[in-house]
């Protein structure tokens, strides 16, 4: 509503107080002036009467002998007055005997009717612009009826008789003059008191009313516009004042409220879950952002539909429609995980609440349903799953690795050791103890791909360019494979390194590609690409459970071949699954590139559509990453040595073998069985030892438990660590502690050689 | 109490009732009936008493203002009175028409004027100083006096003429100025300012009407003229002096002449007397103011100090 000033209450009152003020003075100032015109009336009146009386009076002797001189005289010095406008004397027959006028012509016979009226008088005409007021009074003088009159001093003796009249008129111009001044300072009274009061009233009304009432019209406006920090300081101690008080503590109160409402309302508005409210009719009335995002609906769209559309968007679930139905019609609370669909038809998986929300009556006035897309979630814990899977099955396999890494170290050192013994003869012994080499060497190799899926294999960590990588083996397949595959290639440049083995790595790809020309027997494209990514944490939890955000380098191996169903999709990476026909594989292939791949911190992606193609996408992190440094490998060399050395192993033959492999390189070898009663050889002299070859995975007294006790003994005695499993997070921990090296079961004898050498060297 | 109440009224109401009602006041039959104008007013209360003095109280006395002329008149004729005592004029006035009966008066300025052509049966006392008397006081206190002034009408043209005859005999010049009317009074009086010596003033009704006494009084105080007045009254307005008659011996002179008339004088051998004694007063502080003395040879001089 727009304000006008005639509206403001004050400006009223004070409008309605002067014009109070203005009817008051007039009739006060109507009253005075009667009151004074009449004093000044009654005044001249008196006047008029007493100058007549004394005319009167002393024109006795004039009168009585008609002695016009005598009179003039009188009427001279009566007329030096000047508001004395006549004087003049009658005889008793009321006929002029003299007198004297300022203006105009005396009359020649006194106008009266009654003479013995004394104290009339009237208004006339002066003919000069005033009233002149006339008065008459009678010349009275005794009269002696008889001479015996003249003797006697009684009284009454003498009759009193009216021997003639004097008339006197008084000018109107001083009492005009004075009426008129009486006027104006009347006025002027009122009019100065009316101002005076009406400021005064005014300023009262301002201090008091109409400044409070402005500040606090000020303050409601800022309210309705939402400025809730009004605090009115009207200084008042009336009713405003209190008011004010109370509109503070209101606006401190609404602030509050608002504060707390518009907590809600952002809590609500950028909740992640769908909060949407219906009618008691099942109507949406309000909907959060969530919404659009859960279910493609805009807001504008969703309002005033139902919210069963929504809070079941695919059909066939009765359990939850029944569910839903019951929630919204009912107002019973209700939790249910339903299937849905959004706009534009992608599937959603929904995990929702409906429940009534009730007005301070108990009635229920509204429903509301929360709902969280879990798609996500259920893709996650799914990817959990497998990977837990992965991983006991990847500790299964190693077990089973290190267990026949260790007997294959045991037949590759006794082979070696029957080598040398027979060394020379030639013949079918030494065919066939080569052949034994050459078996254990490709019974180590599927071990070794085992521990690859294990992630307990040996690497070396280095600086690879994958672009060259990928160069290098698409030449070699170039060179292999059937004619009938093509290979495309797309190689971004300036691809990023990254930190890999690089036989690992090319074993991964090798694997891939051998995969995929299985899959295409009757040819087809092979398509090889790189592309450096960067994945934000969204985009990593999207591809899975363990992968970390960051940069990687992708490389895409894509075939046209046969495809996978899900089933064998979800399958592909356990060790020993197989699609191909016995013999021909191993199952071990996807596994092991597998564990690589994630023993590298990267991950695989794999798109399949049966009839259509395979598409893998491997992800490995740039070298510009947290890596790991790997011991160098060293020079191959024969090598020789007379130190002392302590081996500590559980398995016997191992014992054996490497004891009669160092001895026939010239070293000195105590064996102990286990780590207790190694400890003890050391205890007995640690100074008797250059070097301890210690295992890691024993009974009683672990390897690492033993590599402290060691050090606890002498500190600076080297320790070279050896174990079927691979490099792990104790191994790690043993060579940051001051263990000098890590050897993987099993090894050549030259391999072992060469890496005590280093040992010792170092 | 109630009852006393009732017998005071009664005593005074016995009190009163001789002198009320129609009865005469005193009646012892001796023949002389006094009628008065009003014994209320002091000169004829004084003058009754004096004529009582002379006749007796066995004299009817009889107020003029309780009864008509003619009731009067009739109630004289029925008590066959042989002489009747008149004082003041509205009593003379109503009885003036008996001719049978003598009637003595007093109080009345000129008695002569009230009887008939011939009618011989009025006498008694007149009012006025006669102008001798008044002149010789007047030239006893102010001896330097030579010309005296008087206004009169034609009523007072006999005692001018007797006063301007005493007057010349006595080596004072009389100014009279004549008049026709009240009006004419005090032109008159002015017209002797700066001749006369003094003023007197004698009994004329048109000359001391209305304001004129009061002019000459005060023009006698601005001119340092003295005035001699009527009466006592002159006196206290400011007149020098004043040689008025005695009213109780007036009373006594009527009762002596009714007397006579009842020892067998006429009348008209009477005839019309001047008053035996006459009281002076005199105005102390005028008479200072014009420089005067009251000398020794003037006997019983009232002295008046306002």
């Amino acid at each position: 509503m727009k304000f006008k000033i005639f509206d403001s209450i004050y400006v009223t009152t004070l409008i309605g107080i002067t014009i109070a003020l203005f009817l008051l003075s007039a009739v006060f100032t109507g009253f005075s002036l009667s009151q004074g015109i009449r004093l000044q009336e009654e005044g001249l009146q008196k006047r008029g009467n007493s100058l007549a009386a004394n005319a009167a009076a002393l024109g006795e002797l004039g009168v009585f002998s008609d002695n016009r001189e005598m009179l003039q005289q009188l009427i001279d010095n009566m007329m030096q007055e000047k508001d004395v406008a006549e004087i003049s004397f009658y005889n008793a027959q009321t006929q002029l005997i003299t007198g004297n006028r300022r203006y105009g012509t005396i009359g020649q016979s006194l106008e009266r009717g009654a003479q013995n009226d004394i104290v009339g008088w009237t208004a006339v005409e002066a003919g000069v612009g005033y009233a002149s007021y006339y008065f008459t009074a009678p010349v009275f003088s005794e009269q002696h009826s008889s001479a015996l009159d003249l003797f006697s001093d009684a009284p009454g003796s003498a009759k009193v008789v009216i021997i003639g009249w004097a008339k006197v008129e008084l000018s109107g111009k001083d009492i005009a003059e004075e009426n008129r001044k009486l006027v104006i300072r009347s006025l002027a009274i009122a009019l100065f008191i009316v101002l005076s009061v009406s400021a005064l009233t005014y300023l009262f009304l301002s201090r008091q009313i109409g400044r409070p009432l402005r500040r606090l019209m000020g303050a409601v406006k800022e309210i309705g516009q939402g400025n809730f920090s009004q605090n009115i300081d009207v200084n008042v101690s009336n009713e405003i004042g209190v008011l004010a008080s109370e509109f503070n503590r209101m606006s401190l109160s609404l602030k509050e409220r608002e504060e707390e409402l518009l907590k809600l309302a952002k809590a609500v508005e950028g909740a992640e879950d769908v909060i949407a409210i219906a009618d008691v009719d099942g109507y949406l009335v309000y909907v959060n952002p969530a919404f659009e995002t859960l279910t493609g609906y805009g807001r504008d769209e969703a309002l005033n539909t139902p919210l069963m559309s929504y809070a079941l968007s695919e059909e066939g679930q009765d359990e939850a429609a029944v569910s839903i139905k019951t929630a919204i019609e009912i107002g019973a609370a209700r939790n249910m995980v339903v299937k849905g669909r959004k706009k534009d038809g992608a599937p959603t998986l929904v995990a929702e609440t409906i429940s009534p929300i009730y007005n301070e009556k108990g009635e229920r006035v509204y429903s509301l349903m929360i709902a969280r897309d879990i798609s996500e979630r259920d893709r996650l814990e799914k990817s959990l799953i497998q990977s837990q899977k992965m991983e006991a099955i990847g500790t299964l396999a190693g077990g089973v690795a290190h267990d026949f890494n260790n007997i294959l170290a045991g037949i590759m050192g006794y082979n070696g050791l029957l080598q040398g013994r027979l060394a020379g003869e030639g013949g079918k012994v030494t065919e066939y103890l080569q052949a034994v080499e050459n078996l254990t060497g490709r019974a180590a190799s599927l071990t070794q791909q085992l521990l690859g899926f294990a992630r307990r294999g040996k690497y070396k960590i280095e600086t690879l360019s994958m672009n060259t990588l990928v160069e290098e083996l698409i030449g070699f397949l170039g060179e292999t494979f059937d004619r009938r595959i093509t290979i495309h290639r797309h190689l971004a440049p300036g691809l990023p390194d990254v930190l890999a083995d690089g036989n690992q790595i090319h074993q991964v790809l090798l694997n891939m590609c051998i995969n995929a020309r299985d899959a295409m027997p009757d040819g087809g494209i092979l398509t090889l690409e790189t592309y450096p990514v960067e994945l934000d944490k969204a985009s990593a939890d999207r591809y899975g459970y363990e992968v970390m955000p960051g940069r990687y380098v992708e490389i895409i191996i894509a075939d046209t071949g046969t495809g996978m169903d899900e089933a064998t999709r979800k399958r592909i990476f356990e060790p020993f699954f197989t699609t191909k026909d016995p013999g021909k594989g191993t199952g071990l292939g996807l596994a092991m590139v597998f564990g690589i791949v994630k023993n590298h911190g990267g991950f695989i992606n794999v798109y399949s559509e049966p009839g259509i193609g395979s598409s893998f996408k491997i992800y490995l992190p740039t070298s510009d990453r947290e890596g790991n440094n790997d011991e160098k490998q060293g020079e191959r060399a024969m090598i020789r040595g007379n130190e002392t050395i302590l081996v500590i192993d559980d398995e016997p033959f191992l014992r054996d073998v490497l004891g009669e492999m160092l001895a026939s390189a010239g070293y000195t070898v105590v064996s102990a069985e286990n780590g207790e009663k190694g400890i003890a050889l050391l205890a007995e002299d640690a100074h008797k030892f250059d070097m301890v070859i210690l295992d890691l995975i024993m009974p009683g007294m672990s390897g690492k438990k033993s590599f402290e006790a060691i050090k606890e003994l002498r500190s600076d005695l080297k320790v070279l660590i050896s174990s079927g499993y691979g490099q792990d997070g104790d191994i790690q921990e043993m060579l940051d502690n001051g263990a000098s090296g890590f050897i993987q079961k099993p090894y050549l004898q030259n391999t072992i050689l060469e890496k005590i050498h280093g040992v010792l060297t170092n | 109490m109630r009852s006393r109440i009732a017998l005071i009224i009664i005593l005074i109401g016995c009190l009163i009732s001789p002198l009320s009602g129609f009865a005469p006041i005193v009646n012892a039959n001796t023949g002389i009936a006094i009628v008065v104008d009003d014994t209320a007013l002091k000169p004829y209360a004084e003058a009754l008493e004096g004529i009582k003095e002379r006749v007796g109280v066995g004299a009817d006395v009889y107020e003029m203002r309780e009864y008509s002329a003619s009731d009067m008149l009739r109630v004289l004729e029925k008590k066959r009175y042989n002489a009747v005592a008149v004082i003041g004029p509205e009593s003379l006035g109503a009885l003036a028409t008996i001719r049978n009966t003598p009637l003595i008066s007093c109080m009345v300025v000129n008695p002569a004027d009230y009887a008939g052509h011939s009618q011989k049966n009025i006498s008694g006392v007149t009012m006025y100083t006669p102008p001798a008397v008044s002149l010789r006081s007047l030239r006893q206190l102010a001896p330097a006096i030579k010309r005296v002034g008087v206004v009169y009408s034609a009523a007072s043209s006999t005692l001018v003429s007797e006063t301007m005859r005493d007057a010349e005999s006595m080596g004072i010049k009389i100014m009279a100025k004549s008049i026709d009317s009240p009006g004419q009074a005090i032109d008159a009086f002015k017209s002797l300012e700066g001749i006369v010596d003094a003023i007197l003033l004698i009994p004329d009704t048109t000359a001391l009407s209305g304001p004129s006494l009061d002019y000459v009084l005060l023009s006698s105080f601005r001119n340092n003229i003295p005035v001699v007045g009527l009466s006592f009254k002159y006196v206290k307005m400011g007149a020098l002096m004043a040689i008025s008659f005695d009213s109780k011996d007036m009373g006594r002179q009527v009762g002596d002449m009714t007397l006579r008339i009842l020892d067998g004088e006429s009348p008209a051998s009477l005839s019309f007397q001047p008053p035996r004694r006459f009281n002076i007063y005199v105005n102390e502080k005028t008479l200072e103011s014009l420089g005067l003395k009251i000398p020794s040879s003037l006997k019983e001089v009232k002295g008046y100090r306002p």
